[in-house]
């Protein structure tokens, strides 16, 4: 693995459908609520109701479809001494995480992810704030780096 | 099996089991006992005590005429029979209580066993052992006996050793912490040296000088006003009850952190806190894995700095239950603060590092700020209007620098050896002025590590020579002795 930053690596192309989905749901309990006075037959209120939801739904259709644009800037990349992790495209964040540093690595899958083949890998440090999560990894790749990055983290082990 | 009370720290060590202080059920189970007696007393006062020692001493002649009175006169030898019978059950229970609650310790671990219908037992491998606390509540201090809290890895893994005479409990804090391998070897008395002392008056001022009194002050006078408009004076009732709440406030504060002092002894900070329960915590240089100094505007004029830490495995975080220990220096002076910086972070003793943070506490930026260092450009005052001239960031021989803010002035020290993880943020208002945020990753206490409004180019270029740096310090970790080269 080379020393240079050009080597990203990105996440799985299934993790969108996974993104997606989660996206759409934060949009169904809002829907729901602007809805009601559909089901109630408020008459008053019913054409407000429809302008509200599609509103909402307006905006629930761009953060869908803004998700493969969110999903292309999560990147990785291991390089020789540290594993960088980047993400965002408003609020762009790196994080790079020295091997050395590592404490534990987890690697986790919901039923969505699941029915995906994917996985979540989580790198945990000392520190609470390093948060670096890298989703969306095949459960080949996740667990194979999983296994690499305990090994080295094994070798540059430094004390706490 | 004959086990013996615990006396000297020097007998334990051997795998054979301990008691402690025979007080020990009385500290810890008389409250119950009080309770008890004094609930007791309380509901016959009136009806039966009263009237007997008023009778007893001749003040009245007649007992008072009740069928309880009676009931009393009648059954008084079975009443003296139940109180006996409950003085020699209370001192039994006592007594097997203290029978079995016993201590053990080998060369790897430490065990407590307590309890006479509900038992446990408590293990703890001593190599696991983080941190040791002696805490001193005010009953056992004045009986001269203290309880050792013992912190192992993990959370709430916590063996608390109550109560050992204060100085048995100090050499066993001693013995835990340099494990007992070198037992053949003399055990020289612990050379601890006081290094600060924050006199109680300064403590006092500083609270005085602090944001609770401007908000009595707005308090006081907005009443006052109130009072002399409305013409009220009821209204001054009020200015008597803020004043006390402030004093009740001011006595709390004094009582909890008053009489703070750090020593000391061979490498290690050793924080004693309390003006009548004293807490001790010694903090060895590798929990500490930040330091700020840090200085509310109206500490200016009188040159005071205050120290917070944090510090890996904090003890009690996840109960909550020990007291903070993550103030080191609640008031001090520049020196004192430099001195236990220097004691806590040792990279920071060669000359230039030193002179460094002397210019970060005292003169403005351009007077201090090396070459190398990461400075806001004055465009960031469009991000942060008042402390774009002085937020800064350093990095010196094995350590980063950070210079925030103006209305609080905070500059933090972190080794890095202990810097965990970094990273780099841009929002959309970084981006829109072309600049960059630069975090540092700690363990979790009241410090935050992070510099906001950087250029964006420069802090990418900072950030990296920051991780190499990082590496460096992982690769070959160990405190310098002298000064390293800086990059």
């Amino acid at each position: 693995m080379s020393d240079n930053a050009s080597s990203w690596n990105s996440l799985s192309p299934r993790y969108r459908v996974e993104m997606m989905l989660g996206t759409a749901l934060v949009f169904v309990p809002p829907l729901a609520m602007v809805g009601i006075p559909l089901w109630v037959g408020e008459q008053d209120f019913i054409p407000w109701s429809w302008v509200a939801i599609a509103l909402l739904a307006l905006v629930g259709l761009f953060a869908v479809g803004f998700v493969p644009r969110r999903v292309r800037a999560m990147q990785y990349s291991l390089r020789s001494d540290d594993l960088v992790f980047r993400k965002g495209i408003f609020f762009q964040r790196s994080v790079a995480v020295p091997y050395g540093r590592l404490q534990l690595v987890d690697v986790s899958r919901g039923p969505i992810s699941r029915l995906l083949g994917l996985s979540k890998l989580s790198l945990v440090t000392a520190s609470a704030s390093s948060g670096v999560s890298i989703p969306g990894l095949p459960q080949d790749v996740a667990e194979k780096l999983r296994d690499h990055l305990i090994a080295v983290a094994e070798t540059r082990r430094a004390g706490l | 099996m004959v086990r013996h009370t615990l006396l000297a720290a020097a007998e334990v060590g051997t795998g054979q089991w301990y008691r402690l202080h025979p007080l020990t059920p009385v500290l810890q189970g008389g409250v119950v006992v009080a309770a008890l007696v004094t609930a007791a007393l309380a509901s016959l006062w009136e009806a039966i005590i009263l009237p007997a020692v008023l009778v007893f001493f001749g003040v009245e002649d007649t007992v008072p005429n009740s069928r309880l009175w009676g009931l009393v006169q009648q059954s008084l030898g079975l009443i003296a029979l139940a109180a006996l019978a409950f003085v020699v059950i209370i001192v039994l229970v006592f007594w097997l209580q203290w029978r079995v609650h016993v201590v053990r310790m080998d060369g790897d671990v430490i065990e407590v066993k307590k309890g006479l219908v509900a038992k446990s037992s408590r293990r703890a491998r001593l190599d696991r052992v983080n941190t040791i606390g002696v805490r001193r509540p005010l009953i056992p201090r004045l009986l001269g006996l203290a309880k050792l809290d013992i912190q192992a890895a993990g959370n709430d893994a916590s063996l608390v050793l109550a109560y050992l005479p204060i100085r048995v409990a100090q050499d066993l804090r001693r013995l835990i912490l340099e494990g007992f391998d070198e037992e053949g070897e003399e055990h020289a008395e612990e050379v601890s040296h006081r290094e600060v002392e924050v006199p109680l008056v300064r403590y006092l001022a500083s609270l005085l000088v602090s944001v609770e009194t401007l908000f009595l002050l707005v308090v006081l006078s907005s009443v006052i006003i109130t009072a002399v408009v409305v013409g009220e004076t009821a209204v001054w009732l009020g200015v008597v009850f803020a004043l006390s709440v402030y004093l009740i406030y001011l006595i709390e504060r004094m009582i909890r952190s008053g009489n703070f002092a750090v020593d000391s002894l061979s490498g290690d900070l050793r924080v004693s806190v309390g003006l009548l329960s004293t807490s001790v915590e010694t903090i060895p240089p590798q929990r500490i894995h930040t330091l700020e100094l840090s200085q509310p505007w109206p500490w200016k004029l009188l040159g005071w700095w205050r120290l917070n830490a944090n510090l890996a495995s904090q003890p009690g975080a996840a109960t909550n239950k020990a007291p903070e220990h993550t103030v080191i220096l609640p008031v001090a002076t520049i020196d004192e603060v430099l001195r236990i910086v220097q004691l806590g972070i040792p990279w920071t003793t060669d000359s230039a590092t030193t002179e460094l943070l002397q210019g970060m506490l005292l003169k403005p930026r351009s007077q201090w700020a090396p070459l190398h260092a990461l400075l806001c450009p004055p465009r960031a005052r469009w991000r942060i209007p008042f402390s774009a001239h002085v937020n800064a960031a350093v990095l010196q021989s094995g350590i980063v620098l950070m210079r925030r803010g103006v209305w609080v002035a905070r500059i933090s020290v972190t080794p890095l050896t202990r810097v965990q993880s970094s990273s780099l943020s841009i929002g959309p208002w970084h981006r829109a002025l072309g600049l960059a945020q630069v975090d540092l990753h700690s363990v979790s206490g009241p410090v935050s590590l992070s510099v906001v409004g950087m250029d964006d180019a420069e802090a990418r270029g900072w950030w990296g020579l920051l991780n190499e740096a990082t590496q460096k310090a992982i690769d070959s970790p160990g405190t310098p002795s002298l000064r390293e080269v800086a990059s």
